[in-house]
């Protein structure tokens, strides 16, 4: 077991989208009763966030998606706001992960890069991963560790990326920033949404829940679902996802 | 911490709709004012019954209806049908011929041309309506758009939030209803003259 860590921190090494899965995918909140194990196929996923770097090679690159040219059904006003000019970072870090990105630009970017955004269950397969296990969701002492990010407040400056890389070779997941997935429309949907007369999710219903995983996934859940597409927010980013191996 | 509590609190507002999908507010009776983007900007491909491959901008020129759904949806689709019918119903004359509708679906695998076909007689949905089925891609892009959230459940079927939006003539939105309730904003926005 510790060889194969061992190989998967040498493989982080190069820059290429890192295999993830197959596995399977047990939601804390099962949308139904038929969706409480989900076989997530094999994926790629980047190793790391997005950074304000590669977000600027892509305006240069697709100038749509400047923010003095990008159509404002796609962002909300404060589009890349944190750069000094629509090509220039100014006082930002680029290998700081590149935030205030709505979902359709994070969509482009991806598309852009031949990839995709991950879905929810891939998302949540890979950052299941500690250093060394692929599943340490179980365990409470991880479970405290993303739950004590939770309750920081974001910080004025983002950090650069470069956390320690989890048992899938991949970076911070959990730490940094929020991310968008491809599905966050999904997320909270279930068969109770169709009957306007009950809430779709309570906090009730996430204090009583008995597995430890729950509160922080809630958290995370709740984000999701409190999310509009054109959303444009300080604390949020994104990676991109490959059903094929590329190199970058 | 602070932000955690808010997000839970949002969440357990007891609404189907997302806490905040609510892009427009009410709009003044009988004179909406759109100044927010156009809709029509999405490129965005849909196939209608026909068979033939529209843009979203189908209707331009109409006030338009627009909403999302799934043919083999056998209890929530036919009560948005019911409501939309409705709505129109309350038209004055000219206004409810100017009027269209467009239902785009988000199961572009099963509403094939010939099954929107099979759906627009069993509602006897005239030429003013328009189904269409989009690309799963293109109808996560719409869904999001509109407000409406879904997500594809075990057994074809799917799970989703019910929500109406009306376009004007250029394609921005003038009114939403969120669930199925009331659709009386919806018929004032379709008098904008």
């Amino acid at each position: 077991m510790k060889t194969a860590a061992l190989l998967l921190v040498a493989a982080a090494a190069h820059a290429g989208p890192a295999r993830v899965g197959p596995g399977v995918y047990r939601p804390a909140f099962p949308a139904s009763p038929a969706e409480r194990a989900i076989p997530v196929p094999a994926f790629w996923l980047d190793r790391e966030p997005v950074t304000n770097a590669d977000y600027l090679a892509f305006v240069r690159a697709v100038p749509q998606w400047r923010r003095d040219r990008v159509r404002p059904i796609f962002v909300a006003s404060d589009y890349l706001a944190g750069w000094a000019a629509a090509d220039d970072l100014g006082a930002v870090s680029p290998r700081a992960p590149v935030v205030r990105v709505s979902w359709f630009a994070a969509r482009a970017y991806c598309a852009w890069r031949g990839g995709r955004l991950p879905r929810e269950a891939e998302w949540e397969l890979a950052a299941a991963a500690d250093g060394h296990r692929r599943d340490a969701s179980a365990d409470p002492a991880f479970q405290a560790q993303v739950l004590a990010w939770y309750a920081h407040p974001t910080r004025a400056t983002l950090p650069d990326i470069g956390g320690a890389p989890n048992a899938w070779g991949i970076r911070d997941l959990h730490g940094l920033v929020w991310e968008w997935i491809d599905d966050f429309t999904a997320a909270l949907v279930t068969a109770d949404s169709r009957d306007p007369t009950r809430s779709q999710v309570c906090g009730a219903e996430a204090a009583a829940a008995k597995d430890p995983r729950a509160y922080a996934t809630f958290l995370r859940f709740a984000f999701r679902g409190a999310l509009d597409a054109r959303d444009t927010i300080a604390s949020l980013g994104f990676r991109c996802a490959y059903d094929r191996e590329v190199s970058r | 911490m602070r932000l955690a509590i808010a997000l839970l609190a949002a969440a357990c507002s007891g609404h189907p709709a997302p806490p905040r999908a609510a892009p427009a507010p009410a709009p003044p009776a009988r004179a909406p004012v759109a100044t927010g983007p156009s809709l029509y900007d999405l490129a965005l491909p849909l196939t209608r019954a026909s068979g033939d491959v529209v843009g979203l901008d189908v209707d331009r020129g109409h006030p338009t209806l627009i909403s999302m759904f799934y043919g083999s949806c056998s209890v929530a689709c036919p009560v948005l049908v019911d409501k939309i019918a409705g709505a129109l119903a309350q038209l004055p004359d000219a206004d409810r011929r100017d009027a269209r509708v467009l239902l785009v679906s988000f199961d572009p695998a099963r509403d094939t041309p010939a099954r929107l076909r099979e759906l627009a007689n069993e509602h006897r949905l005239d030429a003013r309506w328009t189904l269409a089925a989009a690309s799963d891609g293109d109808a996560r892009t719409l869904a999001a758009v509109l407000g409406i959230r879904y997500r594809a459940a075990p057994g074809g079927q799917f799970f989703h939030t019910a929500a109406v939006v009306a376009l004007d003539r250029d394609g921005r939105i003038v009114a939403r209803m969120d669930g199925l309730g009331d659709p009386a904003s919806l018929v004032d926005a379709l008098q904008q003259r």
